[in-house]
């Protein structure tokens, strides 16, 4: 008598447990899921943070700021900022990008303290093509 | 033989209390519900790693307007601007919100070289302001109207931007990087016309050099940052205007029915415009139906919607209010018309 009680028990506590926690993952992925609506910049997709690196040393190559520069680095927690400043760098030059922009970006690479032969020649102020 | 009625009694499963059934029952379901939130909000949670701009937090949200704005001061590029910007939500809204952050710098005590950036860009976008307009860089404005323009402009936005968007002033090199604000009355161009002093104290737009940074560049140590000494006119940027909007239950149905034209008054082909709706966004061309005329562009409505329309690349007035509704007399969406003319430049 008491197995089967118990057996019946058991039972409904794991359908309850089963459709508890489908219900659950219903409610908090599909129902109501956290909302990030005030997200952090270091969120932010990967196309809309590059173009944060590239605001960021357009900035610095208005008010060379080199610590108000790092402290917008700082806000995209990237793991070593001059290495993806130069890195983004590289990138603008192989994709051809605005002088301009190149210009912007390997300065502040250089001010952070990446050097690479491959933008120097953008670092100066008459420096255009390599 | 006889059936023991004892027996049989017992030979049956027993039968637990219902109550004890629907508490075995509820207990899982709030333990599974439990365990369930517990994984989606804690554990797992949905994750929300590539987010657009357009839900930052406020702090970061002043954070990313003002590179933009200071983005746009070094490469002048309006369409570079605006494209950043429409990332952060209503374009009609974003010129407003600019000016007042600016106006909260200045309220704060904040960075010049910020408020004298959000100020260019909020007036680039027409949200001029009377208290701002002592941070325009570089500018005296001598009895000239803000939107007049001196230009035609390019239809696209162009990819190159000039670095030395003031090409008449003459920077002077000073010993000491610092500002000097020449005192120079100007009439302001908003309704107020109030009479105050223009502060030329002065981001530059040539970009500077790397600064104090340690490298063995041709600039080891800090370069002075140029002085403006000259008082300017810049050249006002063209700004198309809406000239026409009206709806119409003529034609086909349920049509944005753009026309652009230049300063004199003739259509404009190759003029990149931005329709933005309440979860969405396209972009479209002039001339692509050039059995409408060069200057024509169309969108298809949908019922409910309701639209903006503007012109990329250069200043713009937004149509708002485009709504996909039908009309009153007729079962059928109602069309829209729009016309946007550049206004005609300065002599």
């Amino acid at each position: 008598m008491r197995r089967g009680r118990s057996r019946q028990i058991v039972l409904l506590l794991t359908i309850g447990l089963l459709v508890g926690t489908g219900l659950g993952l219903w409610y908090g992925w599909i129902v109501s899921p956290l909302e990030y609506t005030d997200t952090d910049i270091a969120h932010l997709h990967p196309a809309y943070r590059d173009d944060l690196v590239l605001m960021v040393s357009e900035a610095y190559a208005l008010d060379a700021d080199r610590d108000t520069a790092r402290a917008r680095l700082a806000l995209l927690s990237l793991p070593d900022p001059a290495t993806a400043v130069a890195d983004l760098a590289d990138k603008a030059v192989a994709q051809n990008a605005p002088l301009a922009h190149i210009r912007a970006l390997a300065r502040l690479a250089a001010a952070l303290g990446a050097q690479r032969d491959s933008l120097r020649p953008y670092q100066s102020d008459a420096g255009g093509a390599p | 033989m006889t059936r023991n009625p004892q027996a049989l009694r017992y030979s049956r499963p027993p039968r637990p209390r219902a109550w004890l059934l629907l508490l075995a029952l509820i207990l899982g379901l709030g333990a599974g519900s439990g365990a369930g939130l517990a994984v989606t909000w804690w554990l797992w949670p949905v994750q929300y790693t590539n987010v657009a701009p357009d839900s930052l937090r406020p702090g970061h949200r002043e954070e990313y307007l003002t590179l933009v704005s200071q983005a746009y001061a070094y490469d002048r590029d309006l369409g570079l601007a605006q494209h950043r910007l429409s990332a952060l939500g209503d374009p009609t809204a974003i010129g407003a919100e600019i000016a007042t952050l600016a106006e909260r710098y200045v309220a704060q005590g904040g960075p010049a070289e910020h408020i004298r950036a959000l100020t260019a860009l909020a007036y680039a976008l027409g949200s001029p302001r009377a208290d701002l307009a002592a941070y325009l860089p570089e500018q005296a404005i001598t009895l000239t109207p803000m939107a007049r323009p001196t230009h035609t402009p390019t239809a696209k936005p162009t990819e190159t931007p000039t670095e030395a968007a003031t090409p008449t002033e003459t920077p002077t090199e000073a010993a000491t990087p610092t500002e000097t604000p020449t005192p120079t009355p100007v009439v302001l161009p908003t309704e107020t016309s109030t009479l105050t002093v223009e502060d030329t104290g002065t981001p530059s737009l040539e970009p500077a050099g790397p600064g104090n940074s340690p490298t063995p560049f041709p600039s080891p140590t800090r370069t002075p940052r140029p002085t403006v000494t000259a008082t300017t006119v810049p050249a006002p940027e063209p700004r198309y205007q809406v000239t026409h909007q009206s709806h119409t239950c003529e034609g086909p149905d349920g049509m944005l029915r753009i026309t652009v034209r230049d300063a004199a008054g003739e259509p404009k082909p190759n003029v990149e415009l931005l329709i933005r709706w309440s979860d969405g966004e396209e972009r479209f061309f002039t001339g692509l139906k050039p059995e409408n005329g060069p200057g024509y562009a169309d969108y298809r409505l949908q019922k409910g919607q309701t639209y903006q329309v503007g012109i990329v690349g250069t200043l713009s007035d937004v149509a708002t209010e485009i709504a996909g509704d039908l009309c009153a007399t007729q079962d059928r969406l109602a069309s829209w018309e729009v016309v946007f003319q550049l206004a005609n430049p300065l002599p």
